[in-house]
């Protein structure tokens, strides 16, 4: 007969004790171990609370940083955008924090225009990343971020084109904004987009970061102050100075974190630009209630258990939105004007900076 | 732009014919295994938009990294009808991709086939507005076709929201929502219009499972316009899914086995 041995799970231990079993540190707490075992369970608990695991509300965005002109003069215009969970309600739950950084910059190009677009000018954008490229899905099925995907979304809703507004000042038309000379030549905007930390809802930081570059890429060359044109060679511009060119770009201070600019360019004459501010919101449905939930700026690990993704584009002047959502909970005309309301408000919140 | 939209606005007819409320469909076909090599295969077409769909799958995934324990995977190929339109769009299809394999995974019972993956390749043969939904009915098709569990079925629906110009010195007037437009509609107010594409499905009509918007984008209550439209078409492409069903299993009965 065989000794049954002592099972090495005795029925009633502590989670501390369960914490020696598996190995982990002894300040490990039992949220960690809830978080470790079943994070699904562990997310969905603060959800049922209505609160979030980094002691967000549902409707609150994380505090977001803006640094403008982080490298001039190498670059046209630049700005790095920091999303971060705040320290004080990190220390209350048991998770880490998490940061989402971006870093943009902007490149300007003297070249011809397209001809069925002879009065606007182009834009390019490179997105770039410690993920890589086209990584797919690690064996898990958890999806690796697809720069690719990223970049077409945000080359798109930079080249978008808005109505006239009726005072004739323009719209956010960054193309019609890179125009030179008609039919002969315009500039080109380069937006390189780099993702230094990914921790979650990449996209609002990268839209947010590739605006903040477009407001730092000041001044732009203008034809006949700026750029002499040649008729005799056609479309060819020179430059009547560059280096006092260079010298007027690299004159503006570098901005601070809250974006008061003492800039000693002389482009007040410039209308005021209109920015695109997204807002990427995940779907969450109570299994009791059936109400949904509208969970703002989700973090890496909240989106892995969302039931949905609402991504809402804002145009700060005209206030129209661009609404993108796949998921598996239907979302009615409440939810898509709630959803509006919190995008227009977060336009709001970012058209002080973007706007100053 | 403000006088061809003026000329849009006083049109009758829209330019492929159809009442200028913009309430029509255009004219719908569809054709199952159509192709034999594949587990399923369809040929949709939406006026002059025609886009073949095959689905291969639930098959075991040749990268053994791609492998979830838990779920099946969804795996969406779209290739455009030229290269060298392929080259020009292909920022388009990386989003339509996306978008398609989003919408996809939620309404496949993916849990019923977990280790496997599904692969649906989406050819455009002929390309006419409205691409985006026929992609994803014929894709939906394509599903049926394998046999595949559905979770709900998704019905896409375009609508072209022309907004008024300010330009033009008259007062301004509603916008004018037009549904399943063509591509020359799609371009021809390019600066004063969007276009919005919505999911939903049957039994939840007043919902959306899904959007996708090109253009500048819309005012908020062009958007729930957009959403009532959807909410009244999404009964006819069910029905249409239902005939063509009928009739390949009719075709399939009077086959050699019948008798």
């Amino acid at each position: 007969m065989e000794e049954s041995k002592p099972s090495p799970f005795p029925p009633s231990a502590p989670l501390s004790t369960l914490g020696e079993w598996l190995d982990l540190p002894a300040t490990t707490t039992s949220l960690l171990l809830l978080q470790s075992l079943d994070p699904r369970q562990y997310v969905h608990d603060f959800w049922k609370n209505r609160t979030r695991p980094d002691g967000r509300l549902f409707s609150q965005s994380r505090p977001c940083k803006v640094v403008m002109g982080m490298l001039r003069p190498h670059s046209a215009g630049s700005a790095l955008v920091t999303s971060t969970t705040s320290a004080d309600s990190a220390a209350t739950t048991a998770t880490t924090t998490t940061t989402t950084k971006v870093l943009a910059a902007t490149t300007l190009h003297i070249g011809q225009p397209s001809p069925d677009r002879p009065d606007r000018g182009d834009i390019v954008v490179h997105v770039t990343g410690s993920g890589g490229h086209n990584i797919g899905t690690d064996f898990l099925g958890n999806k690796q971020q697809n720069w690719d995907v990223l970049q077409a979304w945000l080359q798109r809703t930079l080249e978008e084109e808005d109505q006239e507004e009726e005072d004739g000042n323009g719209g956010c038309a960054i193309p019609s904004r890179l125009k030179l000379w008609t039919g002969k030549a315009a500039l080109r905007l380069v937006v390189t987009v780099h993702i230094l930390e990914d921790g979650g809802n990449i996209e609002d930081a990268a839209l947010l970061a590739c605006m903040a570059a477009w407001k730092d890429t000041t001044p732009l060359p203008q034809l006949g102050k700026d750029l002499v044109p040649v008729p005799e060679r056609g479309g060819a511009l020179f430059w009547k100075n560059h280096e006092a060119y260079l010298e007027k770009r690299a004159t503006a201070t570098i901005t601070t974190e809250d974006c008061k600019e003492n800039n000693n360019n002389d482009n007040n004459n410039d209308p005021p630009r209109a920015f695109r501010v997204s807002l990427t919101m995940g779907v969450w449905r109570d299994p009791q209630d059936q109400t949904t939930h509208l969970l703002v700026d989700p973090s890496l690990h909240e989106k892995q258990f969302v039931d949905g993704t609402l991504t809402m584009v804002v145009d700060t002047s005209s206030g129209r939105l661009q609404p993108q959502y796949t998921g598996k909970v239907p979302l009615t005309a409440n939810d898509l004007a709630l959803a509006a309301k919190l995008s227009q408000a977060r336009a709001d919140e970012l058209a002080t900076i973007l706007l100053s | 732009m403000a006088g061809s939209n003026s000329n849009t606005n006083k049109r009758t007819l829209r330019p492929d014919g159809r009442p200028s409320q913009g309430n029509t469909l255009r004219p719908l076909a569809c054709e199952l295994s159509c192709t034999h090599r594949a587990d399923g295969s369809a040929l949709w077409k939406a006026g002059l938009t025609h886009v073949l769909a095959a689905v291969y799958g639930p098959i075991a995934p040749l990268v053994i990294a791609k492998e979830n324990p838990n779920l099946g995977m969804v795996s969406v190929v779209i290739k455009m009808a030229d290269q060298g339109q392929q080259q020009q769009s292909n920022n388009q299809t990386l989003e339509y991709g996306q978008f398609l394999h989003d919408v996809l995974t939620a309404c496949i019972d993916v849990a019923k086939f977990p280790r496997c993956v599904m692969e649906v390749v989406l050819q455009v043969i002929q390309s006419d507005g409205s691409m985006l939904a026929c992609l994803l009915h014929a894709a939906v098709a394509a599903l049926m076709d394998a046999g595949i569990d559905l979770l709900y079925m998704p019905v896409a629906t375009t609508c072209l929201v022309v907004l008024p110009s300010s330009l033009d010195g008259t007062k301004k007037k509603k916008s004018r929502i037009l549904l399943d437009p063509t591509s020359a509609e799609e371009f021809e107010d390019d600066d004063c219009s969007s276009v919005v594409v919505l999911v939903n499905e049957k039994n939840h009509p007043g919902a959306i499972l899904g959007s996708h918007t090109f253009g500048g984008g819309v005012p908020l209550e062009d958007l729930l316009a957009c959403v009532q439209v959807a909410s009244k078409a999404c009964h006819a492409i069910p029905a249409f899914f239902r005939l063509a069903m009928e009739q390949k299993v009719t075709r399939e009965s009077q086959t050699l086995w019948s008798r």
